[in-house]
């Protein structure tokens, strides 16, 4: 059982990098353009040529994943990273806080926590700015609340804690003992809120390109390629079958990553 | 308790305000002429002044906002810019295929879910587990919608079992009643089916976890080893207490019925809130998005404070967190 | 007893979660320099409560506690850390007092802060430890060794005051004996004083010089160590 665990996160990772490599390293070595049309050939089948076929514009299609890929994991990377920092903030405070701003803080979030988060980066990128990068930066400023809830929790079990009482007994200032104590114990559950994220945006940055709101043509992502096909469904069988293939390794990978950390959380505890 | 409800009634009723007001001040931020915004530029002029004194476009801002505070509570958002239709009615006409939609597949995807969670949880470790737990992790992964791109390919397109898109046929109002309901219900077999199997997936994973740990607490354990009988345990502890976050998880799915199945709309061209929020945002339907945000906002704030009161109820010990 | 000797003094405490059902109720005593003080009480009977007070993890509905006769509980900042040195605590669990992923070492330097030129070894030495326990983790030392650096850690502020929470509840009975005995000499070569809290009847008799009985938040009997021992050694 032990091996199985710690198995779930190394066959992730693994597989994780994996992907980065076909998107970011791969193509410096497959140097065919992702953008350059060939109307004379769409929507073909795999060939030595083209090792995907080809989209309805005669662009390689192998060429087009590789950067959708680079593109999706790019934008929703960035996002997580950024609701990650909003989250431990808004936990920090909330939780060394009493009170008022502490219940606020939460009051705020079960109510931002009510929006479905593709609801909510349609209302932005659709009113406020159409640049994906901007509209993932600012759904990524909405999307701190469950990363906030947890370590909100986790610090309030802290502070009645003996450690934390012999820090502060020791007369140890507040950065401190949050920054070398605190933050290194709650490592495995930043990890986790972060992995946890990074999955969802990711289905995100595909249903949002999809809806034809995100990365925007001739841009590839994952999204926008499934766009493609739907709207000429009848020619495009490989392009759903590669890009889906795709997608679902990726996005399993990350969840067999999440899945990992969250189980070796859970050994450590138990002890 | 009756203390507990009206405490949630009123911070419920200032987040809605707060969000109202946000709504109105959102829409204030973009540039150009509110007017614009508020009242289509094409319609004449006549139709115009009067529908800017209705709404009260040409006073201050202040005035403009306690005039959008009452018509919001009112329910009255203007006329679309599209549609030659009040936006409400629009919401509304929108608002049914997509509840047929995502009601029955709340339904189905959370006994299914939920079956299949228990079931693998129970027979841990057995090759039906890891098949369920392989299924469940593809369909975790993968997006609904292309889940139902490729049922649209495979059966719509390819087979052509399933007709491929809207909710009913053309030749819908020639037939009998049986057969109209035939019609909605061939219509809707396939995107229900994608969402479906997107929500089994999720809730089969998370009803699988804690009914793993129900079982293998140490209060089970102790039941067991006391010689009652592992049936009872398990229908009367278990199950009850890896449903409690069963509930949890359906508040969270709860929004998901008016926005969640936007992309599977699309894909299956069903005449939806999801098809309603894409066009308006992408034609700049300001009246609609404005009421669909609003109306959302209210629905999710109602939402959450009855599932904070009925929580409450069933156990006493969930407080405000 | 001469004012000047005593170090620490409790006023009135009353600590309790509300107002009505007060843990504490009305608590005073005084702590002699170089003086073992004990808390004597069953479970529950607010000693630890007592403990947490004084160390400024609760505040109380009604009371003073000065230290060298300033009111320790009513100072804030910066002011405050400095005052909470002199008055250190040893919990009775030690591997939950200790961070998990730091070293003694790191643990030890934390707790020495700027006053350098006392190094680490020299405390791992007061406590009979010597400089190969420096880089190991918590979960590598035993029961003993770890209440041994959590000795070592308390004494790195150069304190005036420990306070005792049932320091020996957890370690098993050789441990014990060791312990008591390496605190008796640190106590007696340096001239702390301790405020111990325990229901354990040996610690209390071959430790302290004073002890107080509390039941339910009170102190119901003051005796010296020697009528202490009479009365509940004699009897078994």
């Amino acid at each position: 059982m032990k091996i199985r665990k710690i198995d779930n996160l190394r066959f992730g990772l693994a597989v994780l990098v994996l992907i980065v490599v076909f998107a970011f390293v791969l193509p410096v070595f497959y140097r065919v353009s992702p953008y350059e049309q060939d109307l004379s050939n769409p929507l073909s089948a795999p060939s030595i040529d083209h090792p995907m076929g080809t989209d309805m514009y005669g662009r390689d299609l192998m060429a087009r994943i590789m950067k959708g890929t680079a593109n999706t994991l790019m934008v929703s990377f960035l996002a997580s990273l950024v609701s990650l920092i909003i989250g431990i903030i808004a936990g920090v405070i909330s939780g060394f806080s009493r009170g008022i701003i502490s219940e606020l803080v939460m009051r705020l979030a079960d109510v931002l926590l009510g929006f479905p988060k593709l609801v909510m980066i349609l209302l932005i990128s659709g009113i406020l700015s159409r640049d994906i990068f901007v509209s993932f930066f600012l759904l990524a400023c909405l999307s701190w609340m469950e990363t906030a809830r947890i370590i909100r929790g986790e610090i309030k079990v802290i502070k009645e804690s003996l450690l934390y009482k012999s820090l502060v007994a020791a007369g140890l200032s507040f950065p401190k003992v949050l920054l070398g104590y605190i933050f290194p114990l709650l490592r495995g559950k930043f990890l986790v809120s972060f992995t946890l994220s990074f999955a969802s945006f990711i289905l995100i940055e595909i249903s949002l390109s999809f809806l034809g709101l995100g990365y925007a043509s001739p841009e590839p992502s994952l999204g926008t390629l499934l766009r493609q096909a739907r709207y000429d469904p009848a020619g495009s069988y490989w392009i759903v079958i590669f890009t889906g293939l795709i997608i679902i390794i990726l996005v399993s990978a990350v969840n067999f990553i999440a899945d990992g950390i969250k189980d070796s959380l859970e050994e450590n505890v138990s002890r | 308790m009756a203390a507990f409800i009206i405490r949630r009634l009123i911070i419920s009723l200032i987040v809605i305000f707060v969000g109202v007001s946000l709504t109105f001040f959102l829409v204030h931020l973009i540039p150009g002429d509110p007017t614009g915004i508020f009242i289509n530029p094409a319609l004449p002029e006549s139709v115009r002044q009067g529908l800017v004194e209705r709404y009260g476009l040409s006073q201050p801002v202040a005035l403009q906002y306690l005039k959008w505070l009452y018509n919001a509570v009112r329910l009255d958002f203007g006329y679309s810019f599209i549609y030659p239709e009040k936006t409400l009615s629009l919401i509304g006409d929108a608002l049914v295929p997509t509840l047929a939609l995502t009601l029955s597949s709340l339904f189905i995807g959370v006994l299914g879910g939920c079956f299949i969670g228990i079931a693998s949880a129970m027979k841990k470790g057995t090759l039906f587990d890891r098949i369920c737990s392989t299924a469940v992790m593809f369909f975790y992964s993968v997006p609904s919608f292309w889940l139902g791109l490729v049922l649209l390919l495979l059966l719509s397109y390819w087979l052509g079992i399933f007709p491929s898109s809207q909710i009913r046929s053309i030749h819908h109002e020639h037939l009998s009643f049986v057969g109209k309901v035939f019609d909605y219900i061939i219509h809707l077999l396939l995107p229900v089916t994608t969402l479906s199997l997107t929500l089994m997936a999720s809730f089969a994973k998370y009803t699988r976890e804690s009914m793993i740990n129900a079982l293998s607490s140490s209060y089970t354990i102790g039941a067991i080893s006391r010689g009652i009988d592992k049936r009872k345990i398990i229908f009367k502890y278990c199950f009850k207490n890896s449903l409690i976050p069963v509930i949890n998880l359906i508040g969270t799915a709860v929004p998901f019925i008016i926005g969640g199945a936007i992309t599977v709309e699309v894909v299956f061209s069903l005449p939806g809130m999801g098809r309603l929020i894409v066009s308006s945002i992408l034609s700049r339907d300001y009246p609609v998005v404005m009421g669909i945000a609003t109306l959302m906002f209210f629905f999710v704030v109602f939402f959450n404070m009855l599932v904070d009161i009925i929580s409450h109820i069933i156990d006493p010990r969930v407080q405000l967190q | 007893m001469s004012r000047d000797n005593i170090i620490l003094e409790v006023k009135h405490l009353t600590v309790g979660y509300s107002q009505k059902k007060p843990v504490v109720k009305d608590v005073s005593f005084l702590l002699k320099k170089g003086e073992c003080l004990a808390i004597f009480g069953k479970l529950g009977s607010g000693k630890t409560t007592i403990a947490m007070a004084i160390l400024g993890f609760i505040a109380p509905i009604y009371g003073m506690v000065l230290l060298n006769s300033i009111n320790i509980l009513k100072i804030r900042g910066r002011k405050r850390r400095e005052v909470r040195r002199r008055i250190q605590p040893i919990f009775q669990d030690p591997f939950l007092s200790l961070h998990p992923m730091k070293r003694i070492k790191t643990v030890l330097e934390d707790s020495i802060g700027r006053e350098s030129g006392k190094s680490v070894k020299r405390y791992l030495n007061m406590v009979g430890l010597d400089a190969s326990y420096m880089d190991r983790l918590p979960s590598q030392l035993s029961g003993g060794e770890l209440q041994r650096v959590c000795i070592a850690k308390a004494l790195c502020t150069n304190p005036e005051v420990l306070i005792l929470d049932e320091p020996f509840t957890a370690q098993d009975h050789v441990t014990k004996v060791k312990l008591a005995v390496l605190l008796r000499d640190l106590k007696n070569k340096y001239n702390l004083s301790y405020l111990l809290i325990t229901h354990d009847i040996f610690t209390v008799s071959f430790l302290s010089d004073r002890v107080l009985l509390l039941d339910q938040g009170k102190i119901t009997e003051t005796m010296t160590a020697g009528e202490f021992r009479e009365k509940y050694i004699a009897e078994l």
